[in-house]
């Protein structure tokens, strides 16, 4: 159901049977490698390019997902996913080993959400009864195709974020028990004229704030309605620019309420300067991490708002700014929600 | 894109807030990281050359061009085994200045599109961060050799 | 201060003082007993040369006709060094006019000057074909331009 301008409220609730999170060498050294599935050793996982690796990660998160979940690939009825990579191909050439029917999307770091979204709104409508919803991002593929080659020395300022190597997905179904997916709200492209590709969390914060303060006034509750607001990727910077952005709209967040995955994921030894990013980041992130943590009764309601910078090498050489997005979707525990 | 004068106000106020929270680069510690780094790497290339005129029959005069091999060789082998790009966090342009740094962005593009193929993967795209370099260098020694001529023939030098 | 910054500081200042200090006296002359290999105009040459404030050591060899001169100077000076070597050059010229004349401050040719000199005194190099061959030989790697 439509609520306000571009809220989905989903009073079927759809529910997320089971989740899968995979990650490369760096995940599985870092603060949370305890909640991921499947942990690999080697960046290539033994293909012969990044990019294969990348649809492997992919492949391996669905298998799980349906095994937990005691279900076949033939009976799922979508397999709506997206990444970083040129036309999206490491997600349709997964989609080709899965067989599924396939919607390919790019919302760059923002897809988790913009598939959560997508997929419960179809479930809410009965249009589908199974939906595999995921993402996934390689460090090495995406380093180079938007920055420079992974071996070349050129030094990174501390603005700059490290692209989580991994893919997260979610089994979702109009019936079972696990977390529901309540409502969403759907972002509006917000650029505030950031140039700089080095400096991802300053271009994306605005799009938080916009999509969290439109979520909050449509779906009319306040911030205190969720026990967790969590971002995809703004990083330190991006962080901060948000939260005191959302104080001067009169809403107070701390760090026990609100938090960001990309700050979450990696520990401080790992040189990742302000934070993971990447359409895993986010993915792994909630589908591991946080999940649980509802799935043990810790948080009853999270606000999952992932963000996402639309920008491509070439925009960036022509001297375009960075346009960014940001998809809410919000995901609370089983029988107690609204 | 609009000039920085015509953004409105709103942007305007946004780019203020950014640049208040934005990690500024440490500017005088990576001058000073560099310098060492840049240093370092010189200082080896003279224990080359000095190797080279000692133990072989090579001059000062053509001791240079062996000396940028052999570190060509050694930025080959960093680069492969994944100590460049660390180095090079670590200082910055101390290592991107000296031929080393040349060498490590032509040697880390073809390593990285070999999984494309060697004519249109490695071929194509080993100067894709190093043409500028060549492009401008050449052009521009063309500029200061034609105004050199120029200079000379009106009896300037 | 952590030990590596110390023992890296310590070293950087070990390094600098090192570089830094001057390098040491001015040529060290010497006899050859030989009449047909006869390095007295070498000796005079090393003179003139050695007289300048910017050289730190020469070496020379000469045959009747031809003359090789290979000095080494100050670091301070190393960029008026084009200026030092045809100071060099003329002040040669003046003095050996019947002869052909070769000078350089390249650091291997140094080194070669000086090994010439010690094969000379050591008696090694001992006819006068020996020597002509071996100052051709500098002669050749003084226009070596790679």
């Amino acid at each position: 159901m439509l609520q306000g301008q571009r809220t989905w409220i989903f009073d079927n609730k759809p529910v997320i049977l089971s989740t899968a999170t995979v990650g490369g060498p760096d995940e599985a050294a870092c603060n949370i490698s305890k909640d991921f599935d499947l942990l690999h050793d080697d960046m290539w996982l033994q293909q012969s390019s990044f990019e294969k690796a990348q649809t492997m990660m992919m492949e391996e998160a669905c298998d799980i997902a349906l095994n937990k979940a005691s279900l076949k690939a033939d009976e799922i009825n979508f397999f709506i996913s997206g990444d970083l990579t040129n036309q999206i191909t490491p997600t349709t050439f997964a989609a080709k080993t899965l067989e599924t029917a396939y919607l390919g999307l790019f919302s760059a770091c923002a897809t988790v959400t913009q598939s959560l979204a997508l997929s419960a709104f179809l479930i809410n409508a009965k249009g589908a009864k199974y939906i595999l919803s995921g993402t996934s991002s390689h460090n090495s593929a995406a380093e180079r195709q938007f920055r420079y080659p992974t071996e070349y020395g050129g030094q990174k300022p501390p603005t700059s974020q490290y692209t989580v190597t991994g893919a997260g997905c979610a089994l979702l179904s109009d019936s079972g028990t696990g977390p529901v997916v309540t409502s969403a709200t759907i972002g509006k492209i917000v650029d505030m004229g950031i140039t700089d590709p080095f400096n991802m969390g300053g271009a994306m914060a605005p799009a938080a704030v916009d999509t969290i303060m439109t979520h909050l006034r449509e779906r009319k509750i306040d911030a205190s309605y969720y026990d967790l607001i969590l971002t995809g990727d703004l990083g330190e910077i991006g962080h901060a620019i948000s939260k005191e952005m959302l104080e001067s709209e009169g809403i107070k967040l701390d760090d026990s309420n609100y938090k960001d995955c990309g700050m979450t994921i990696y520990n401080e030894e790992q040189a990742v300067n302000a934070g993971g990013s990447g359409p895993a980041c986010a993915a792994v992130t909630t589908y591991g991490h946080f999940i649980k943590k509802i799935q043990k009764g810790e948080l009853k309601r999270i606000l999952l708002v992932a963000t996402g910078a639309l920008h491509s090498p070439l925009s960036m050489n022509q001297k375009d700014s960075i346009p960014a997005i940001a998809h809410a979707v919000s995901i609370e525990m089983g029988s107690d929600s609204q | 894109m609009a000039e920085k004068n015509e953004q409105s106000p709103e942007v305007q106020s946004y780019q203020k807030l950014q640049e208040k929270h934005e990690l500024k680069r440490p500017l005088l510690k990576n001058c000073l990281k560099a310098f060492l780094i840049g240093g370092l790497i010189c200082l080896i290339g003279q224990l080359i050359t000095t190797f080279y005129i000692n133990f072989f029959n090579f001059t000062e005069q053509t001791a240079g061009n062996p000396t940028v091999a052999t570190l060509i060789f050694l930025t080959m082998l960093a680069t492969g085994f994944g100590l460049y790009d660390r180095i090079g966090q670590f200082a910055g342009a101390g290592t991107a200045v000296p031929v080393t740094g040349f060498g490590n962005a032509v040697i880390s593009s073809a390593i990285e599109h070999r999984t494309e193929g060697f004519i249109l993967g490695v071929g194509t795209n080993m100067l894709k961060l190093a043409g500028p370099v060549i492009v401008y260098g050449v052009f521009s020694a063309f500029v200061i050799g034609l105004i050199k001529t120029i200079v000379i023939k009106l009896g300037g030098l | 201060m952590t030990r590596t910054l110390r023992l890296l500081s310590l070293t950087l200042i070990l390094l600098v003082l090192f570089g830094c200090s001057n390098s040491g006296t001015k040529a060290d002359l010497q006899n050859v007993s030989n009449r047909d290999l006869d390095q007295s105009d070498s000796i005079r040459a090393k003179e003139t040369l050695s007289s300048y404030k910017e050289t730190t050591e020469v070496h020379a060899v000469n045959t009747k006709d031809k003359l090789f001169v290979a000095f080494d100077i100050l670091h301070r000076n190393r960029f008026n060094m084009e200026e030092i070597e045809s100071r060099a050059r003329n002040d040669l010229k003046e003095l050996f006019p019947n002869k052909k004349i070769e000078v350089s401050t390249d650091q291997k040719l140094v080194l070669e000057a000086q090994k010439a000199e010690e094969r000379l005194t050591q008696k090694k190099t001992d006819s006068k074909h020996n020597l002509d061959n071996e100052i051709d030989n500098l002669f050749k790697l003084a226009h070596k331009k790679a």
